[in-house]
């Protein structure tokens, strides 16, 4: 198996249904978001097989809590409200994330987004991303952030 | 220094009651390289010692879009 690029077929219904909030929102009659959700990204082996068909975190396939990494990879800084340009609405995390003297368990190519807000056995996976697999040797990871814009934000809506 | 200090460590195994030691500059290969596509601009760094890695990290910046095309696709 291989892991695949993908928003997790699951977080679209949920998104439908107004299950993340990735910032808070003002009343706009319909609801009033007070507190936006917090998010992780974890890191997976290239052998894994995440996907559009992940539905909730697990730690198969994940990178070993070995080296620097712990379960469920790391919190990402998230101070940047979802916004619009045009016809797209789009939301990046504002900040890099970096694995310090990191060694990895094994070669990893994907990188889960994950819901913290949901309870603790049953995380909600949201998307998928990929990237060349990676053997990190007593070293920095980082995954850098595009720009947090209509054209290059990491979740784009058009 | 203190990144060849870390080279040693991980060569040797983690050894916790041996003492860390410096290795020369001189003996380490270091190679870097750049993977750009469509879905991202990566760039790693490694150190070899006879052969071995014994430090490599690596930066990526996610480039591709997956919602842009996943919900447009569903409102076709």
């Amino acid at each position: 198996m291989a892991n695949s690029a993908a928003f997790c077929t699951s977080a679209k219904v949920q998104l439908l249904n107004g299950s993340h909030a990735f910032g808070t929102q003002a009343t706009n009659s319909v609801r009033t978001v007070t507190t936006k959700d917090t998010f992780n990204l974890a890191l997976y082996l290239a052998t894994a097989s995440l996907g559009a068909a992940t539905t909730v975190y697990s730690a198969t396939g994940e990178l070993a809590a070995t080296g620097n990494y712990t379960a469920k990879g790391k919190l990402l800084t998230n101070a940047t409200v979802p916004s619009s340009s045009g016809t797209t609405a789009f939301w990046t995390p504002s900040a890099n994330v970096t694995w310090t003297a990191l060694t990895s368990s094994g070669a990893f190519d994907a990188a889960l987004l994950i819901n913290n807000k949901s309870t603790d056995t049953d995380e909600l996976a949201v998307a998928v991303f990929t990237f060349s697999s990676q053997s990190i040797t007593a070293a920095d990871f980082t995954l850098t952030m595009p720009t947090n814009d209509a054209t290059t934000g990491l979740i784009r809506i058009a | 220094m203190a990144d060849i200090l870390i080279q040693k460590c991980v060569k040797n195994g983690w050894i916790a009651d041996e003492p860390a030691e410096m290795i020369d500059d001189a003996l380490l290969v270091k190679t870097e390289g750049v993977i750009d596509d469509e879905n991202e601009h990566t760039v790693w760094t490694e150190w070899r010692l006879d052969g071995l890695i014994v430090k490599r990290g690596a930066h990526v910046r996610l480039k591709r879009n997956i919602v842009l095309e996943g919900i447009a696709s569903m409102l076709r």
